[in-house]
């Protein structure tokens, strides 16, 4: 299967969001900051329910938050 | 660094203060070294206190209201179980060959140097036990560096 990459907006989505700390971003979220901070720089792939969570805290569909991109 | 990377520092520099010890008092120092033992201990010593009161720290000083552990805490622990557990598979089928080469060689072939003592048997699968954990929380160390 040919490896792709998961890119993400979460970074911009909290700044459109009253410039939204990670932390808090964190707390809605149900997850620690570190995990945050991992995804925004796509060295963490979440699982489906917490990418939906943090679609559902910015009130974006999943795709504007994680795109697949092939290479 | 989050509570659960604190923690995992913590559990190897208790499990490696414990190793130090057990070497120190079940083998003892090298005669041909200069004897640093003391200095070695004291140091074993104070790290494993000193480890001690920061997971107490860590353990009190935490907020209620926050996440502690999540998803990505509980995959890197699985890695480093992973890890630590195929070790101490493997150090256990070493003794158990050992402890079966040796029954062996004691009744057939008494002259050939297979035969281990039981102490030292016990011994290597008590710094097994050790080894396994510190290659557990290595692992997670790593994991959580690299920010997997």
């Amino acid at each position: 299967m040919e490896e792709g990459a998961i890119v993400n907006q979460i970074r911009r989505l909290r700044f459109n969001h009253g410039e939204m700390t990670q932390q808090e971003l964190a707390d809605k979220v149900g997850v620690t900051r570190q995990t945050i901070n991992a995804i925004e720089a796509a060295k963490y792939s979440p699982s489906l329910e917490v990418a939906f969570k943090i679609a559902t805290v910015f009130e974006v569909p999943l795709e504007e938050v994680f795109k697949y991109k092939s290479k | 660094m989050s509570k659960q990377e604190i923690l995992s520092w913590t559990s190897l520099i208790t499990s490696s203060s414990v190793v130090i010890f057990y070497i120190l008092i079940a083998f003892g120092w090298p005669e041909s070294f200069p004897d640093y033992s003391g200095l070695l201990i004291k140091f074993a010593f104070n790290a494993f206190w000193v480890a001690v009161i920061i997971e107490i720290i860590v353990q009190v000083s935490e907020s209620k209201s926050r996440v502690q552990k999540d998803e990505r805490d509980f995959m890197i622990e699985a890695k480093g179980l992973k890890v630590g557990y195929n070790i101490l598979v493997v150090t256990l089928m070493i003794a158990l060959i050992q402890v079966f080469i040796s029954n062996l060689t004691q009744n057939f072939v008494p002259s050939l140097p297979f035969a281990i003592e039981t102490s030292t048997i016990f011994h290597f699968l008590f710094l097994a036990l050790f080894l396994a954990s510190a290659a557990k929380r290595g692992t997670m160390i790593y994991n959580y560096r690299k920010d997997f």
